[in-house]
């Protein structure tokens, strides 16, 4: 499983999208970064693309090992 | 890259004959010319088809295509590249002159939306005419289960035109199980039905929209168990993939649902913040979740068991293991 770090390391960054979304007031916070739903939404499809595949690929790799 | 890791991405392919490549590579070109040139045309389900088809037709190892026209090797004429060009430009034209004596005919369950919905089906039927009918039934007989892979991706795959006509009714379902099994944690819930569900809490009202119909998870869900078929297609259990690629497209709608709900209680239980700024992204890494669980379930049941392969010969010691020897 040496592919173990860069899996979690892809969910601990589709976990952190939420914290590039924040909803904050832009005002308030201008250094906040900021996305649209949109873009939260694209982001995060990629991001389940990426998780899922390699979630196969790596359960498809312990299967025939 | 390591022998153990060639042999873990390695591609049994390229048996295919190179003509049928060739055919499906001029109409996924053709097609994707035609949308372009006619945007009325446009569906990305006649691209996902085409592509689904070559790419398992690619795929495909075994050696029952050779046969496929005998000694003699199966070409695609010039005379019939030049027919199905002309074909397609007929088409084009004829989708043109309709537009024009239908203007503002849009999608839907009439007969003008039926005839759209031909329409944009109709471009994959000029790639009929590459072959000759003697050529497409043995082509049939060989490829008969890639051809239904095809067809299966034609009518279900990413099916937004389902999920809207179906989002009415639908909706009401969605609405009802996420209000039964919310309200075992959130006491308090009450529905009020429409277009648009809603539900009210005692700290989150929670409107259902037709964006969190589970349409972003079945997509999701769609284009991984894809990836996965057209990988494993060689030692793949058909039947079990169509009956495993149903009931996951099921258990997206119900982990849908259970998204939903999981929101809502969170949400009404001092959780709304963070429920209202971050729900999308929640709803990616529960989608993900949810489809690694389902493979992780399906996936040994859909396999055929690797035989072991001699690819090193075993030495005759390792044969003649002499009980006396240890």
């Amino acid at each position: 499983m040496k592919k173990l770090p860069l899996f979690v390391a892809l969910l601990t960054f589709l976990i952190l999208t939420p914290c590039l979304a924040s909803a904050d007031d832009h005002e308030k916070h201008p250094k906040h970064h900021h996305i649209n739903a949109t873009e939260v939404s694209v982001l995060g499809f990629a991001a389940a693309i990426i998780v899922g595949g390699t979630g196969y690929l790596l359960l498809r790799r312990r299967k025939h090992a | 890259m390591t022998s153990r890791s060639r042999s873990y991405l390695r591609f049994e392919s390229l048996r295919a004959p190179q003509a049928v490549v060739a055919a499906l590579l001029l109409t996924l070109g053709a097609v994707a010319a035609d949308q372009f040139f006619v945007p009325t045309l446009y569906s990305s389900s006649p691209l996902w088809a085409t592509t689904v088809c070559l790419l398992l037709v690619w795929r495909r190892s075994d050696t029952a295509a050779d046969g496929i026209l005998g000694e003699r090797p199966l070409k695609l004429s010039r005379a019939r590249i030049s027919l199905f060009l002309a074909a397609h430009a007929g088409l084009l034209l004829t989708t043109v002159s309709l537009k024009t004596l239908l203007p503002g005919v849009t999608g839907g369950f009439t007969s003008a939306g039926w005839l759209l919905a031909a329409s944009k089906v109709s471009v994959l039927a000029p790639t009929l005419l590459l072959f000759p009918l003697g050529v497409w039934r043995k082509l049939a007989r060989v490829y008969t289960q890639e051809g239904f892979a095809a067809l299966l991706a034609l009518f279900t795959f990413l099916p937004t035109r389902w999920m809207e006509a179906l989002w009415p009714w639908y909706s009401q379902i969605l609405g009802r199980s996420v209000q039964a099994f919310a309200q075992l944690f959130v006491p308090a819930l009450t529905y009020h039905p429409g277009l648009t569900p809603t539900l009210v809490g005692s700290e989150l009202d929670v409107t259902i929209l037709y964006s969190c119909s589970g349409i972003n998870g079945i997509e999701l869900f769609q284009l991984l168990f894809a990836f996965m078929v057209i990988l494993e297609w060689n030692r793949l259990r058909k039947d079990r993939a169509l009956a495993a690629y149903f009931a996951g497209l099921l258990a997206m709608l119900v982990a849908n649902a259970l998204r939903i709900s999981l929101l809502i209680i969170l949400g009404n239980h001092g959780f709304s913040t963070f429920v209202l700024g971050s729900h999308i992204s929640a709803g990616w890494i529960f989608f993900s979740a949810a489809f690694l669980t389902y493979l992780l379930l399906v996936y040994r049941h859909l396999i055929i068991p690797e035989v072991p392969r001699l690819s090193d010969p075993l030495s005759f010691a390792d044969i003649v293991q002499s009980p006396t020897a240890g």
